[in-house]
């Protein structure tokens, strides 16, 4: 098994960024794009652990389902081979805020609304989930565009294991 | 509005759903190692534990009450928090399966959170209106972000101090956590 450093890593070992870190499969190359498949792991890393929270129980019990991904393929990286990505920890926490607290926001504004003018429980219901929706909507609204697709893309840190076990190492050939 | 404001404070402090009524102990314990993390999952839960306490209350309010089926409560509230579980898992993975990657872990420890389904019962023990259901249910999972994240933060110097080796890990985790509710005890009276 050879292993490829790239420079983000080193980056991470300096200290300066802090990543959370997964590893995936390559399952198709095109052109400058790579197409990877993970078995989603906790940000934690203690999803196999069986002395960690339980989440190894509950991924036998719902299946470990595998998740595509598209990625700059900036390691050179070939069918089958297993790279390791990463996301920086600020860039999942702003993500987290966003996507969670969006439609969160939008159906206490219709709760709100509703208390403010003293209606019903089945309108001020109506109205939080209209309010919910428009959270909703608007949150994938903000996700489709492309700025926010390249924010939240993780790097490809390093190839961990090689497909064909011949792969060789950008750096040196560089 | 200074009613919904008394009951964030007395929901989220003086009544934490985590070191005053004991719920959600397993991912308190579980998640806490970082503080990204317990943030992740903070907000994650906040989601849920949201839409989760309005759903069951329309459920209630909709359908057990008027068909004279409370006693169906525990079983329907139970598949109301794991159907908006997996709404949510099948929006984030929608949305963005780059989200889903990074999220969508979460969602399956938050189906195992009993704060989860307590809160959804305690709305309707209190007889909760549509907007009281929403306050109290945001503001407990407020309340347990806000632990989670203090208990992170605690955990996170404990790993670099020099503890006795019997404490290590859980033991001295179990510590910090009763002197983290004692300081809590500190809100009692505050509102109720």
């Amino acid at each position: 098994m050879k292993t490829v450093e790239c420079t983000d890593i080193e980056r991470e070992d300096s200290g300066e960024v802090d990543l959370a870190r997964a590893v995936v499969t390559v399952v198709s190359v095109e052109g400058e794009r790579v197409h990877v498949e993970s078995s989603g792991t906790a940000a934690c890393g203690q999803c196999a652990s069986s002395g960690g929270c339980g989440t190894k129980s509950l991924l036998a019990f719902f299946g470990n389902k595998s998740i595509p991904l598209v990625l700059d393929n900036n390691l050179g990286a070939r069918v089958g081979d297993q790279i390791e990505i990463g996301i920086e920890h600020s860039k999942i926490l702003k993500i987290s805020a966003l996507s969670y607290l969006l439609p969160i926001i939008g159906l206490l504004g219709g709760g709100a609304l509703s208390s403010v003018a003293k209606t019903s429980d089945v309108i001020a219901f109506g109205l939080g989930l209209m309010g919910l929706g428009i959270g909703f909507a608007y949150s994938r609204h903000l996700y489709s565009s492309e700025r926010w697709e390249r924010e939240i893309l993780p790097v490809c840190m390093r190839v961990v294991s090689s497909g064909d076990e011949q792969y060789v190492d950008l750096k040196t050939l560089s | 509005m200074k009613e919904y404001a008394l009951l964030i404070i007395a929901t989220a402090l003086v009544n934490n759903v985590v070191l005053v009524k004991f719920l959600g102990l397993c991912p308190f314990m579980g998640v806490s190692n970082k503080i990204d993390t317990a943030i992740g999952m903070g907000f994650a839960t906040t989601f849920v534990l949201t839409l989760s306490a309005v759903a069951s209350w329309a459920l209630n309010t909709f359908v057990l009450e008027p068909l004279n089926v409370e006693f169906l409560r525990i079983l329907t509230f139970i598949l109301v928090i794991a159907a908006v579980v997996q709404f949510t898992e099948v929006f984030i993975k929608k949305v963005s399966p780059m989200l889903y990657q990074v999220l969508g872990i979460f969602l399956p420890l938050i189906t195992t959170n009993c704060a989860v389904l307590g809160v959804a019962l305690l709305n309707t023990q209190e007889s909760h209106t549509f907007m009281q259901s929403l306050v109290y249910g945001l503001a407990s999972a407020l309340g347990f972000t806000l632990v989670m994240v203090i208990f992170a933060g605690l955990r996170e110097r404990l790993a670099s101090a020099d503890v006795p080796e019997s404490f290590e890990g859980a033991p001295i985790g179990f510590v910090t956590a009763g002197l983290l509710a004692l300081a809590f005890l500190g809100f009692a009276g505050l509102a109720s």
